[in-house]
């Protein structure tokens, strides 16, 4: 029913997730081995106390990121493959409305349609691309989607009520993906943007059966239809997962091993509360869905900029997420989607707390 | 490499925003803190002895950096205490006396949350208003509340109740005041009011109960009373309340303790908030609670009465039968909360027949009180004391008269007090006032009771 393809030479990315793990699981291991020997022998040093208080927090963050995040990436990997198979190329390209910004606008409120958080939106959104979707579109729905969408929409209402909050968190979040998105229209070459794999549309596997490629043949059952939408699926959720996996293993070592509460320290000030808040949602990297609460929490000590541009910039960029970003564009790109949002987010949210209260 | 377009507009892009940040930053510095405003109840610059003086700001404030920056002068002891993030007030420890003049300082350097800084100190004249009374009218017949101005004598009614009035007690601030207004089950509710008589609110609506004695704490947020659950008339005669505790600003009301089975009435704060004293009927002693820990301890009485507590809140005089008087009599004692001892107030050759609850002076250094120290068929006359029982001045003399209601003017130089005619049932109470500079009494109101001062 399909056939292998060559894979493309593999990338920067792919080469750090294919060691990475490797990496740190043996680091993790020495580190839980070096603690457990503490416990046994009972070795009062205080280093060693502390790392071995450490493993324990550093597994319990591990899998509450991991836990929290996996259904959504399931999610985004099973609408991927609805869309590769009950969509072809023509009839998504005829849904993007002709005028660009249109077009680029419209991508930001995709994410209404599709609930999923970040981790679900990037192989979403890499879908929609291979699928002849325009880039600047792809680009604003990947940045959008995590916040708007009606699962964050209700979990934000349920933190903080129709208060300034709730609204200024989607306004802010679609003016930034959108501008972010209308950015890339400048961008011609579109191999410059996305990975080879993806730009050329190479996947690992080629369905044998579509829309155009063979219009004579009889369409395929709905069943066997199902059946691809859950084989992509599968094959795109252990793809992405690896980065999943090493991205919250990053953060559940930074969230143990680095001291939010001197973080939380450096936070006052209009701009410094806010690039704090910034930070500490990259580090924390919590699902969209729940970051709401975890930000209602920040309210009480924080600015409201600086909690705003906790949701807003939290969803777009974290650790996972990043190098979810390397398996789907080219480097420069993702430090063109990591530095524009956060600049643009500091600029907005420092201009809230000056002007508005 | 010459850019291609994407990577000139994406530059010219970051660094249009990192100006803007730098010039938001620019504008934080020159912008600064806005001057946090004063709010005054009533004429501005003008508060009650006791305050409240509240503060309000336009943003969150670093709590910290504005308690460390404010000041009285001159000094004015006290507690400085969050209402919100922009809301301080401050809470005295001392009453100051009225027409006193003072300077409220914030000192530069306060931070808001969001980063700006005052960068001139700030600083407010403030004037302690003259204290003014309060009191029952017609207290026989059909009896309002009434304010009075005791230097001039202006007064008016506070209240238009239909006569329904039954008890009273004026906020430590001055600002409010509730009282007890008889409803149509011959049950009382309690109604709040400001210090001018307006914004009537029904704070506790309780039917055929009776909700009377109601006493604030020293923050005055919260009022105490006893409720007595079988009407008015009965319910005082058996003497079975149980006390409840009503937050002014919400209106939620509850027992003041988790033990449905203990009664109690007559409910007293200390100075500090931090404990309450009220009768306990089933113990037949004054209880003592701490409010911080839950741990209480008895003080038997038999006389059932409020405890009276110091102003610096370590001791508490009770009355009680005095067991080793040959003739039953009642006598003062004196509770040192810090020993935890027990003693007689008054000093050994000083003989009484029976005593009421005494007044301390603002300062805690005097102590008025009325004694029947002669014969039983004479009123109690009101006596000056020290803080040790030491007689100093018997205020008043006239046997055929009983003086009752005492209460020390708000700076410490005048009591205000009532007159009742034992001789002449069908006489009118009378409001009197004390100065005691010189000694002199002067008839203030003819029928009135229960006066009370308003800071």
């Amino acid at each position: 029913m399909f056939k292998q393809t060559p894979a493309v030479s593999s990338g920067w990315g792919e080469r750090i997730t294919a060691h990475l793990p490797v990496v740190i699981l043996a680091g993790v291991l020495a580190l839980a081995g070096i603690a457990r020997l503490q416990q046994i022998f009972n070795w009062q040093i205080e280093w060693l106390l502390v790392l071995s208080d450490g493993m324990s927090n550093f597994s319990a963050v591990f899998l509450g990121i991991f836990i929290e995040a996996a259904p959504y990436l399931l999610l985004g990997t099973l609408a991927s493959g609805l869309v590769e198979v009950f969509f072809s190329p023509e009839e998504l390209v005829r849904l993007v409305p002709r005028s660009r910004f249109l077009a680029v606008g419209l991508g930001g409120l995709l994410g209404l349609f599709f609930p999923v958080c970040e981790c679900g939106s990037i192989p979403l959104a890499r879908r929609l691309m291979r699928k002849g979707v325009p880039v600047p579109v792809g680009i604003a729905f990947l940045l959008a989607a995590p916040v708007i969408n009606p699962i964050v929409i209700a979990s934000t209402f349920a933190a903080f009520g129709n208060t300034p909050i709730f609204w200024l968190r989607f306004a802010l979040t679609l003016l930034i993906a959108v501008g972010v998105g209308l950015l890339f229209l400048f961008e011609t070459d579109m191999s410059q943007i996305i990975r080879p794999m993806n730009a050329d549309l190479a996947p690992s596997f080629h369905l044998d059966f579509g829309h155009d490629h063979h219009p004579n043949e009889q369409s395929p059952s709905l069943k066997q239809k199902f059946k691809k939408v859950l084989l992509i699926a599968s094959d795109e959720f252990f793809e992405m997962g690896r980065f999943l996996v090493v991205g919250a293993l990053l953060a559940a070592l930074m969230q143990t091993f680095v001291p939010q509460t001197w973080l939380l320290s450096l936070g006052q000030g209009p701009i410094l509360s806010v690039i704090v808040l910034t930070l500490l949602a990259v580090l924390l990297s919590v699902c969209s869905t729940v970051d709401s609460f975890i930000a209602l929490a920040f309210s009480s000590t924080f600015s409201t900029g600086a909690v705003l541009a906790f949701l807003v910039y939290g969803p777009m960029v974290d650790i996972k997420a990043t190098l979810m970003y390397l398996r789907v564009f080219r480097r420069k790109t993702v430090v063109i989607l990591i530095v524009l949002p956060w600049l643009l987010t500091l600029v907005a949210s420092a201009a809230i707390n000056l002007w508005v209260r | 490499m010459k850019p291609r377009r994407f990577e000139r507009v994406v530059v010219i892009t970051i660094v249009l925003l990192v100006a803007v940040l730098a010039g938001l930053a620019l504008i934080t510095f020159q912008i600064g803190l806005s001057n946090p405003q004063v709010i005054f109840a009533g004429e501005a610059g003008w508060i009650g002895g006791r305050g409240p003086v509240e503060l309000q700001f336009q943003q969150d404030m670093e709590r910290s950096s504005v308690e460390s920056r404010l000041s009285f002068e001159p000094g004015w002891k006290g507690t400085w205490r969050w209402v919100d993030d922009r809301t301080i007030r401050f809470f005295p420890d001392l009453t100051l006396g009225e027409g006193t003049s003072l300077k409220l300082i914030l000192g530069q350097g306060a931070r808001s949350r969001d980063g700006r800084v005052l960068r001139q100190a700030y600083m407010v004249n403030l004037r302690i208003r003259p204290a003014s009374l309060v009191f029952l009218n017609d207290p026989l017949v059909s009896t309002e509340l009434v304010w009075m101005n005791p230097l001039t004598n202006e007064h008016q009614l506070l209240t238009n109740s239909g006569g329904r009035v039954f008890d009273f007690a004026v906020s430590p601030d001055g600002e409010k005041i509730i009282y007890s207004r008889i409803n149509l089950r011959d049950g009382t509710d309690l109604i709040l009011i400001n210090r001018d008589g307006t914004g009537e609110k029904v704070l506790v609506e309780c039917g055929e109960f009776a909700c009377i004695e109601p006493t604030w704490t020293p923050d005055s947020r919260f009022v105490a009373y006893t409720r007595y659950e079988s009407g008015l008339t009965a319910s005082l005669m058996e003497g079975i309340g149980k006390i409840y505790v009503v937050d002014v600003e919400t209106g939620s009301s509850n027992l003041l303790f988790n033990n449905p089975g203990l009664f109690g009435s007559l409910p007293v704060f200390s100075p500090d908030g931090s404990a309450v004293s009220f009768y306990d009927i089933g113990e037949q002693a004054i209880r003592l609670v701490n409010l911080l820990d839950g741990s209480s301890s008895i003080i038997p009485s038999r006389v059932a009465g409020r405890g009276s507590w110091s102003p610096d809140g370590h001791t508490l005089l009770v009355a009680d039968w005095d067991g080793e008087a040959a003739i039953p009599r009642s006598n003062l004692f004196r509770l040192d909360l810090e020993s935890r001892s027990v003693s007689r107030f008054f000093e050994e050759t000083f003989e009484v027949l029976d005593v009421s609850l005494p007044a301390w002076s603002p300062d805690g250094k005097l102590v008025v009180c009325a004694v029947q120290t002669q014969s039983r068929q004479e009123g109690k006359q009101l006596w000056l004391f020290d803080n040790q029982g030491q007689p100093l001045v018997q205020i008043t003399n006239e046997p055929r008269m009983n003086y009752s209601s005492y209460q020390w003017s708000p700076d410490g130089k005048r009591v205000v007090f009532q007159q009742v005619n034992l001789g002449q049932p069908d006489d009118l109470p009378k409001i009197l006032i004390w100065q005691r500079e010189n000694q002199q009494i002067e008839t203030l109101f003819e029928n009135g009771a229960f006066p009370q001062w308003m800071p």
